[in-house]
């Protein structure tokens, strides 16, 4: 993994680009970032565990309500948005208990529907302002919001980083490969599981607050709804699951094809990016990054050993 | 006497989801794909018929053998153009790709049909039996529920009867071995595909008639259709009639009290189900 050492400075350098960009652009960069951390977050448990969540948004929700119904009683944003990751990793425990007991489809589903019901609850709950929603009402400027999440995307990095090299992402990596055989050799999978599945959540909580107070307004359709899960997952998955910069490079990638969609063919955009997902499953199932590795590999070898034909992965 | 009434409806609902969970069980049971695009083929199935019965005044009953073969077409060629490249592919990347055909069916519906909420009306639409004198069958509902046993227990017949269908059940219960007996894997897969596709249509054209359905009305279905399925267990076509008619009455009897969580109650059930019991509430000890 040589190329932490560019990434990093790489996105310093993204910060320091923040005079050049005019409002919409800067507003579209915090978006990207906070779906690099979404990307990220997805990853932990999806990716690097193998259990492959489809209800993440879930934690990105509590998040931002949480962070907003402080900002509605007065209290700084800030407290709200570290009650709200607080609150998703305690919910994440309590949802992965029993959840990651299930495999395969099952888990899938099963937080599908854990989302699915927390986001036909919310605009029932009146003191969450039912289904008109909460305001945030913050003067802090889009520069600002940029930074932010800026520095949530390295941090985020930071801690992927961390997890994949130490002895976690070896547990992790092992439970991926082989549970029964991870459990066997003495590996406690329910304690991992259940940290991937916390640290996650608390990523995505802390993302899904700040962005409460990006939007200034959220409602359960926006911040619950099941495209946010959808576009992390294949974020994660277009760039590389088995990597760290993967989601990050798949954010990139995927953020600039859907503004694209977006402005050009604002009616086709949703039919373009359902071709994209099965594009991107038939051609490059193992993401970008590992696929340029690959590439890589291959023309090293084909330049030391010309007469070889190239092609042979 | 309410309650009764919340009652049956909820069965002549849950006709309609083991109609869908039947046809969604048949791909899961022998391809070991989750098709998250099945709701939107139900939702398709509705705009099939609607189109059938306001252009070409086809009656939506009558209609069922046409919608049928369409979807069965059009399932047998999505199985053969682009599931049939995956067969080896993990279960992510199985899950995936049909999350991506069903962002191109909901966003191609609502290009093609806006996004307006549309129903099919016909003459008979309002009729209904008195049962008593509280109780009412609403007529469409019931020939509905008659429609989707109908359609069970055909499927009962066609796999256990026919050649066909056994080369079915042994590719589903091992696919090595029915290759070797001489099955076409990819050509089965594709008949599976069309079949579980076409049932899937017919559900929609029942559907269209009892509710009011617009282009976004896939998702939450499959997500029902699949917890159809973990009520009533994977293996069996009576699980998921069983498992539906549960859905149905759960639902209605949840929208008795507020509207709002019919679809809370029903996923904590299956959230519950699947934790306490994953082969579902019908499935057999060792059908995992």
């Amino acid at each position: 993994m040589k190329n932490t050492k560019f990434i990093l400075p790489a996105l310093l350098l993204v910060a320091a680009l923040v005079p050049l960009l005019t409002g919409n652009q800067l507003r579209l960069a915090t978006e990207l970032m906070t779906y690099v951390v979404l990307a990220l977050s997805w990853n932990l448990i999806g990716g690097f565990t193998g259990y492959a969540t489809f209800g993440n948004v879930a934690f990105f929700g509590i998040g931002a309500y949480t962070a907003a119904m402080f900002a509605t009683k007065g209290l700084p944003l800030v407290s709200g948005v570290l009650a709200g990751s607080v609150l998703a990793g305690l919910f994440a425990v309590l949802v992965g208990l029993p959840v990651l007991r299930l495999k395969g489809h099952y888990f899938s589903i099963a937080t599908l529907g854990v989302a699915e019901a927390i986001r036909s609850l919310v605009p029932n709950l009146n003191f969450l302002g039912g289904p008109n929603g909460l305001t945030v009402n913050t003067t802090f400027p889009d520069e600002g919001w940029y930074l932010v999440t800026l520095i949530l995307a390295i941090g985020a990095v930071i801690l992927v980083t961390y997890v994949r090299r130490g002895k976690i992402g070896f547990a992790l990596r092992s439970i991926r490969d082989d549970e029964t055989g991870a459990q066997s050799m003495g590996i406690n999978v329910t304690y991992y599981k259940v940290l991937a599945f916390t640290l996650s959540a608390v990523l995505a909580g802390v993302v899904g607050g700040v962005y409460s107070g990006f939007l200034a307004f959220i409602d359960a359709p926006t911040v619950f709804q099941g495209e946010v899960t959808v576009t992390m997952l294949v974020m994660a998955l277009l760039g590389g699951t088995d990597t760290i910069f993967g989601p990050v490079i798949g954010a990139i990638v995927l953020k600039i094809i859907m503004e694209y969609l977006w402005t050009n063919f604002q009616n086709l955009h949703g039919l373009f990016l359902g071709v994209v997902i099965i594009l991107i499953v038939l051609f490059i199932p193992k993401g970008i990054l590992p696929s340029i590795s690959a590439l890589w590999r291959n023309l090293k070898k084909n330049a030391g050993l010309p007469k070889r034909g190239v092609g042979h992965a | 006497m309410v309650y009764l009434q919340d009652l049956i409806n909820g069965i002549l609902h849950g006709g309609i989801y083991a109609l869908g969970a039947l046809s969604f069980a048949l791909i899961w049971g022998v391809m070991n794909i989750i098709n998250l695009a099945h709701g939107s083929f139900i939702m398709l199935g509705a705009y099939t018929t609607l189109l059938l019965f306001k252009y070409l005044h086809v009656d939506p009953f009558i209609s069922i053998p046409i919608v049928f073969v369409i979807f069965f077409i059009l399932g047998y060629f999505i199985q053969k153009g682009v599931l049939n490249r995956m067969l080896k592919a993990s279960m992510l990347m199985t899950l995936l790709i049909t999350f991506g055909i069903d962002y191109v069916l909901t966003n191609g519906a609502r290009l093609i049909f806006t996004a307006d909420t549309q129903g099919i009306t016909t003459s008979y639409s309002g009729y209904s039996f008195a049962l008593g004198n509280f109780i009412r069958l609403p007529l469409v509902k019931f020939s509905a529920l008659l429609v989707a046993i109908l359609l069970a227990f055909l499927l009962n017949l066609f796999m256990n009867r026919t050649k066909l269908g056994h080369q079915i059940t042994a590719t589903s219960q091992d696919h090595e071995a029915a290759q070797l007996y001489g099955v076409n894997l990819k050509t089965i897969y594709a008949i599976v595909f069309g079949i579980g596709i076409g049932l899937a249509g017919v559900a929609g054209a029942m559907y269209g008639t009892m509710f009011p359905f617009n282009p976004s009305i896939g998702s939450g279905l499959t997500i029902k259709t699949f917890i159809v399925i973990v009520l009533g267990g994977l293996g069996n076509m009576y699980g998921a009639l069983f498992g539906g008619l549960l859905l149905g009455i759960v639902e209605a009897i949840a929208s008795h009290f507020n509207a709002g969580y019919a679809d809370v109650v029903s996923f904590i059930i299956f959230v519950l189900v699947l934790i306490i019991r994953p082969r579902g509430i019908a499935g057999k000890e060792s059908a995992a």
